[in-house]
């Protein structure tokens, strides 16, 4: 036995110094901007659970790009859930700037989680490659509903300030910030509950148990589909084609908020590796196939290169801060 | 009729070869992931999801739904034999599965367990195909004040847990509730109880805390006896004894209702299913005290409750598009990748999609037994492995369950941490199931009070002035009424019992 446990130790130890050592040689060779990128297949993490809006979004681009990233190489998707995506873009912030690891984002975490002061990084910490989606959210209620258009609802609003209560799909989310930015604009006081997702909160809704709802294109077409719920007002940044007919309040100087989906690389990463890889997602957008994957999702591609991206998400933080600090949401 | 003459149609397609591989596929995989610790059907689910971007919707689908209720079948499995549950759902048959694996009747266990599942599982989906729609709308009654009073209806369920001492047992219980406060909290975001640590934002996972207090505590406490280990007596087949039949049978017929009622409501889990049907068991038994000692009803009827339940979580999907728990909401995505929109014009626009996957439910529930009864007397000898070679596996198994939860080593040292806290109050004789379903309930408690309040325009009176949530909370004050009375009656002889050590 003491043998056996002693030939053990000797074992652990050398495979401890060999892979150390294995380790410690490896890092010099990936200098900045390595010449014959990809060379080994690329890992990317995204922060919400899978089959969610974020993860389809991601997968379907991912596995589009493996006919575009030069060497034959590929991007593997894995989830990495937690804290409202924070977690995982918490690991892209402290990974090596070698390319090889990506994060794909939505404005729920690079956006509204260091806005809120509840992550390590800013939203500026990253390098911006590609925004694959934006879609627009939606102020929805039942078809039922008291008030039959935007005008109405406010004046509702106005004549009963906390009385109008709107389910979102969670504390401080991009809906719930939307929201509170047409309350400053309007001056109207409204309730917010938050639920866990947006089924829920729709489920409330549809049972008349709160009065609105704020959800994504994707979310609200199954029940406007079967007359159930109604299009307030669209309170997104882009407008849409699936209602066309909803007021859109960014004519009116409303800020806009749309819920985006884009991939991020660690803050450093090699311009010419940026390139490749932005290269590559936007031809991928550019397939038909994913245009019609995309469509199944609920929603379309709307590409932005990295310099284009890194203003989406200025503007984007610029907006929810405002909005945030206006309304006293964070102290 | 109309529907009967249909669902016929979806069994024509349902038993073409293709369609009957891809159930089989979707079953077996839904089995394993229920038997191993930590992994689950979402999971299982979401890692298949992408294979059938190319498929077909209705294979597709097949697959998907079968690794949905496969895991429930799957569950109980490591439940039963090495007292780790597979997944939530299976906490309960911990209890007195394991009792009975130990008598080495882990075979009876796994075999009641599978009929009752197949009983379950094969009513609700008829209650998917016949009356769904009606039903459905009542799922929209539930909402965060009706959720509350359902969960503190739950919570006094709860008492028939609690062991040998009710101090002990409370004690755990208010653990488990504070174990869950841990976290953001789900209506203000406000985080709490973390020590600045941001893997502690979303709080402990309930696979993490199950399997740590479980599985690594069982493993703990067995190591300490060096010596050869309690000798399990043979296996004596996979039915029930003689007189255990009927009443098998009656808790199986409770099971399913309680099942199929929780599963209609959007939001309610497969626990509270098998908590409230174990509790309901051991009320009517005629010897309450053989719970907890490996009586079959309370393996039989939880069993049969969180698979009913399984089923019945489709009809809100089905019929109003609304996903009741996370695992619903991958089949949701799964759905709408597809292009199918479920919600209520589904069984108009497509009717051949939809019946041929209810039919596919029925033939793989079918499967699922064929499988599980052999299966049932070779698992049962997985208990009669040496534990110094089944220990170190259910070790590893586990590391990688709990790995994939977050895919983070973070949740490998929290799953170890709760095995110590778990040895410990084995040791101390604690009852571990109430810690463990009192964090499961205390999330959803806490935000469906703090929901119910900011709608509520009077307050507190919200819960009494509702119907539905008025009647939980009176049938919950007479529990509570009638518990102190029974107690007062016994004298204090079972207070008694609490302050000897």
């Amino acid at each position: 036995m003491k043998k056996g446990k002693k030939l053990l130790a000797v074992i652990t130890t050398l495979a401890l110094l060999i892979s150390t050592g294995c380790a410690q040689s490896k890092s010099p060779t990936a200098p900045a901007g390595e010449k014959n990128y990809p060379t080994k297949p690329v890992e990317m993490t995204v922060g919400f659970a899978a089959g969610g809006g974020a993860d389809l979004v991601t997968r379907i681009t991912a596995e589009a790009s493996k006919k575009h990233l030069p060497n034959g190489q590929s991007i593997v998707v894995s989830n990495k859930t937690g804290g409202s995506g924070s977690i995982q873009l918490a690991e892209i912030f402290q990974s090596k700037a070698d390319g090889y690891k990506l994060g794909s984002v939505t404005t729920g975490n690079i956006i509204m989680q260091p806005v809120l002061g509840k992550a390590p990084y800013k939203a500026t910490d990253f390098e911006p490659i590609a925004l694959l989606n934006s879609a627009p959210n939606l102020l929805v209620v039942r078809s039922d509903a008291p008030f039959k258009t935007f005008e109405e609802f406010l004046d509702y609003a106005k004549k009963n300030p906390d009385k109008f209560t709107y389910g979102t799909s969670g504390v401080g989310d991009t809906k719930h910030v939307a929201m509170e930015a047409l309350n400053l604009q309007y001056g109207i006081k409204t309730k917010q509950v938050s639920f866990d997702g947006s089924a829920q909160s729709l489920t409330a809704l549809l049972g008349g148990h709160i009065m609105a709802a704020v959800v994504m294109v994707q979310e609200a077409k199954p029940h406007t589909d079967s007359g159930k719920i109604k299009v307030l007002a669209n309170l997104g940044s882009s407008k849409t084609d699936v209602y066309k007919d909803a007021p859109y309040l960014k004519d009116k100087g409303y800020a806009g908020f749309d819920t985006w989906t884009g991939i991020v690389a660690p803050k450093g990463t090699p311009k010419e590796i940026i390139n490749i890889l932005a290269d590559a997602f936007k031809k991928s957008l550019q397939e038909s196939q994913v245009i019609a994957d995309f469509k199944k999702a609920g929603t379309e591609p709307s590409y932005a290169g990295p310099e284009e991206f890194k203003k989406i998400i200025e503007a984007s933080y610029k907006s929810a801060e405002d909005v945030v600090k206006k309304a006293g949401l964070v102290k | 009729m109309e529907s009967l003459l249909q669902l016929l149609q979806g069994f024509e397609t349902a038993l073409t070869w293709w369609n009957l591989l891809y159930c089989f596929l979707g079953v077996t995989v839904g089995m394993l992931v229920g038997v191993m610790p930590g992994l689950g059907p979402t999971a299982g689910m979401a890692i298949l999801l992408p294979i059938t971007f190319g498929m077909d919707p209705i294979p597709a689908i097949i697959m998907l739904a079968g690794i949905f209720y496969g895991a429930m079948y799957g569950g109980t499995v490591t439940s039963v034999l090495i007292n780790t549950p597979g997944e939530a759902a299976s906490v309960i048959t911990c209890i007195d599965g394991y009792q009975m694996a130990k008598q080495g009747r882990g075979g009876t266990a796994l075999g009641i367990a599978a009929i009752g599942s197949f009983i379950g599982g094969s009513v609700a989906i008829m209650g998917l195909a016949l009356i769904g729609p009606p039903l459905a709308e009542f799922a929209l009654k539930f909402v965060p004040p009706e959720f509350f009073s359902l969960m503190i209806l739950g919570l006094m369920t709860l008492l028939g847990l609690m062991g040998k001492s009710l101090l002990k047992g409370i004690t755990a219980a208010v653990l488990g509730l504070v174990l869950s406060l841990i976290g953001m909290d789900p209506v203000t975001g406000t985080i709490r109880f973390t020590f600045g640590q941001m893997q502690l934002m979303d709080g402990f996972d309930f696979v993490i805390v199950a399997m740590g207090l479980f599985g690594i505590s069982e493993i703990l406490i067995s190591g300490e006896n060096n010596t050869e280990l309690e000798i399990i007596p043979k296996i004596k087949g996979l039915f029930p004894r003689k007189g255990e039949w009927k009443p098998s049978i009656l808790s199986i017929l409770r099971g399913t209702g309680i099942g199929f009622f929780l599963g209609l409501i959007p939001g309610a889990n497969a626990v509270i299913a098998s908590l409230v049907s174990y509790s309901a068991e051991k009320k009517l038994a005629k010897d309450p005290s053989r719970f907890g000692k490996g009586a079959i009803e309370g393996v039989a009827g939880p069993e049969t409750a969180n698979n009913a339940y399984s089923g019945a979580a489709l009809i809100p999907l089905f019929t109003l598009g609304l996903p009741s728990s996370p695992t619903v909401a991958v089949l949701l995505g799964a759905f709408i990748m597809h292009g199918l929109t479920p919600g209520p014009v589904l069984f108009q626009t497509n009717p051949d999609f939809v019946w041929s996957v209810i039919a596919s439910m029925f033939i793989g529930n079918l499967l699922l037994l064929i499988m599980n009864l052999p299966l049932a007397g070779i698992w049962a000898k997985v208990a009669l492995v040496p534990y110094k070679l089944l220990f170190p596996l259910i070790l590893i198994v586990s590391a990688i369950g709990a790995y994939s939860v977050n895919n983070r080593l973070w949740d490998i040292g929290a799953m170890v941490a709760f095995g110590v806290i778990g040895y410990i109050l084995k040791k101390l004789d604690f009852p571990l199931a109430p810690m463990v379903l009192t964090f499961v309930l205390g999330k959803s408690i806490e935000s469906s009070l703090l929901r119910s309040l900011k709608i509520s325009e009077s307050g507190f009176l919200i819960f009494f002035q509702r119907p539905i949530s008025a009647a939980l909370m009176g049938i919950t004050l007479l529990i509570l009424v009638f518990s102190i009375y029974s107690v007062a009656k016994k004298k204090r002889s079972a207070l008694a019992g609490d302050v000897e050590i």
